[in-house]
């Protein structure tokens, strides 16, 4: 600001000297020393304004001070918001994993009074003359698969000891081996519904299939 | 054009050996004054130009913050060369690793050299932490505590999600167990555990998240917290003993004194990833049963002792033991803030003194307890189990020693050293427990052959 108004100043009266200079009568121009000192009160004020940001020094820094606050709450507002946008994103919405209701096969599939392990759906089946029942063969201890034994059935993680109707004998586990609705389709074929456990035991009476 | 843009070309190019030699140089282009020649070398960054006596002695830090920094550089530049192979989808993961193992060349190599500098990052920066413990260098560093916790924890989750990559039939059953025990947790467990797997069970959205968490997210967290840690040391002044006990003792330069000895512990350690992974082999199990885990499957070694003690209760020892162990910690430098004996081994005499009894106190409760389990039988009834077991009874005692100690000698130190080492006790019994299960969740001892079939 300064040094252009000067070099200005230096064009209007090239022949002027720094001797002359303070002879001159005062006008338009100013000297370089008023100048110096205009720059100096502006600076003054400048931060006399900056420094007043304390809480309750006067109407105008309370405004500051609220304005900076807002500011940094509005800055950390969006970071959170953008943190818990993130965190939602991987949340998810849709799984990939096996359905919940699918058909077991038909009644002809399972001989009476024997018990089928599904492999694949993690499930046992239970066939009593007419009366079937499916529970799963995850332990609900810590989701290992159960294994058959004399007594019933034994998760080899942590060794957790189940009946012959997954009821919990000893161990780590708290849950029976949930047993499942079993339904028959008008095609035959029995149906189980992962998602609708039923009483221990629970053998429903099926149509169908007295091989 | 000028002729001079060619001339001034031409004589930057001829002396740009020259240029190269000062222009590059770490410290600016100017050459600096042999007094000044210290400081403009970035090593200087990390450490302060004088160092004390007793910082260089090995017995102080027994250097293993710096094996753990090492070790993570070494799988930094393993983890990125896996990479170039690695495919994380359950059909092609597993035959992906059979190729690094097998076919790449080199890749057998620098597998081995990941999977044991892990081991080693997860088992040095243990005892990193014991050691700040045991010498009571936490004093004054609150805020480095905290990161160090921070570093841990990034640590323990790496290991943890590099656990699932190799997508065999160990790392497939380790990680479908210990998730489930996310459903112990009240409230939060059901979504942090569909957060964390993708779903409710171990599937190809599980492996991309963990290899994501395993290559992006955990390294460049321990990253920025390891630049903090370093930077805190020095702005705290280096180790706890000089800068807290304000001791008269003489100093040395860090250069040559500290920095030759710290680039001498770096070869020792890269020699010795080297020679372990060009003999020993990083296992491959085999490909996933996804119906059946194996008889036992067991946990990596620095987290049987959670898989120990989840086989007495899952409450227990998934959340509470750890929980409160935990706690414990993140409240260490705020509760316990003695100046006296900062810095140095177990503290002063009365410390050593209950380290002592608790120690004892610890080994002999923990084997009365175990006998007592394991001879009761496996009670069924959950309220029992949680109760009387020995994770809950270590608990106790770490408890009890805690006060004891504190009411006794009425230092805050020699309290919490007493608990932490019966909680160590603990963890070094669980694991030595969990390493003698055989089929069946069954103990054997080493000399014990299974029986057939395993």
């Amino acid at each position: 600001m300064g040094k252009r108004r000067r070099r200005r100043s230096a064009k209007k009266k090239p022949p002027s000297t720094a001797a002359e200079k303070p002879q001159e009568p005062v006008v338009s121009p100013p000297t370089e020393d008023e100048i110096l000192a205009e720059e100096e009160a502006a600076d003054a004020a400048r931060e006399a304004l900056l420094s007043r940001g304390q809480p309750g020094d006067g109407p105008q820094s309370s405004r500051r001070t609220f304005l900076v606050r807002a500011g940094n709450w509005a800055v950390g507002a969006c970071v959170l918001g953008a943190a818990a946008g993130s965190l939602r994103l991987a949340v998810p919405d849709f799984f990939d994993g096996p359905p919940e209701r699918f058909p077991l096969g038909l009644p002809s599939d399972f001989k009476t009074g024997t018990l089928t392990w599904l492999p694949d759906r993690q499930l046992f089946v239970l066939r009593e003359g007419r009366g079937f029942g499916a529970f799963s063969s995850r332990c609900t201890h810590l989701g290992c698969t159960v294994r058959r034994t004399n007594e019933g059935f034994f998760c080899p993680c942590h060794g957790a000891r189940f009946d012959g109707q997954g009821s919990v004998i000893a161990g780590p586990a708290r849950e029976p081996l949930p047993w499942f609705r079993v339904w028959a389709e008008p095609d035959g074929r029995i149906w189980v519904d992962t998602g609708k456990p039923v009483p221990p035991g629970t053998l429903t009476p099926l149509d169908g299939g007295d091989s | 054009m000028k002729p001079s843009f060619f001339s001034a070309l031409w004589s930057n190019l001829k002396s740009l050996p020259q240029t190269c030699r000062t222009g590059l140089r770490p410290g600016g282009e100017a050459a600096p004054a042999p007094s000044q020649r210290l400081r403009r070398n970035f090593v200087y960054h990390l450490h302060a130009l004088k160092v004390s006596e007793r910082a260089l002695h090995p017995l102080t830090t027994l250097g293993l913050g710096l094996i753990t920094a090492t070790l993570f550089f070494v799988l930094v530049v393993t983890g990125v060369l896996l990479m170039i192979y690695y495919v994380p989808t359950p059909r092609a993961a597993y035959a992906s690793m059979q190729d690094i193992q097998y076919a790449v060349a080199f890749g057998g190599f620098v597998r081995a050299l990941h999977r044991w500098a892990a081991h080693g990052m997860v088992l040095t920066i243990l005892l990193h932490l014991a050691r700040v413990i045991f010498t009571g260098s936490y004093r004054r560093r609150e805020l480095n505590w905290i990161m160090g916790l921070g570093l841990g924890a990034c640590t323990l989750g790496l290991a943890f999600t590099g656990y699932l990559l190799p997508w065999d039939q160990l790392s497939f059953w380790a990680v479908s167990v210990s998730t489930a025990m996310l459903d112990n947790l009240p409230m939060i467990g059901g979504g942090l555990k569909n957060l964390l797997l993708g779903g409710e069970i171990v599937s190809a959205a599980t492996l991309l998240r963990f290899y994501t968490l395993h290559v992006a997210l955990l390294p460049a967290l321990l990253l920025l917290l390891m630049a903090f840690h370093f930077w805190r040391i020095r702005k705290d002044g280096g180790l706890v003993a000089s800068s807290v006990l304000g001791e008269d003792e003489s100093s040395l330069p860090a250069w040559p004194h500290l920095v030759l000895r710290e680039a001498l512990l770096v070869l020792v350690v890269l020699l010795s990833v080297c020679l372990v992974s060009v003999w020993v082999a990083a296992p491959l199990g085999i490909p996933p049963d996804f119906h059946a885990p194996g008889n036992p499957e067991k946990a990596p070694w620095y987290f049987l002792w959670v898989q120990e003690m989840v086989s007495y209760s899952s409450v227990v020892g998934g959340f509470v033991f750890p929980g409160l162990l935990l706690l414990g910690l993140l409240l260490l430098p705020f509760l316990e803030r003695e100046d006296r004996a900062a810095g140095r081994w177990f503290g002063d005499r009365r410390c050593r003194r209950a380290i002592v009894v608790a120690l004892s106190a610890g080994v002999v409760a923990l084997v009365i307890f175990e006998a007592g389990f394991i001879s009761a039988g496996g009670t069924a009834d959950p309220l029992i189990r949680d109760i009387f077991n020995p994770a809950t009874g270590m608990l106790v005692l770490a408890v009890l020693a805690f006060g004891l100690a504190g009411w006794l000698t009425g230092s805050t130190r020699s309290a919490f050293l007493s608990g932490f080492v019966v909680m160590l006790v603990a963890v070094a019994g669980f694991t030595v427990m969990g390493l003698l299960r055989g089929p069946d969740w069954v103990f054997y001892w080493p000399w014990e052959a299974w029986p057939g079939g395993y």
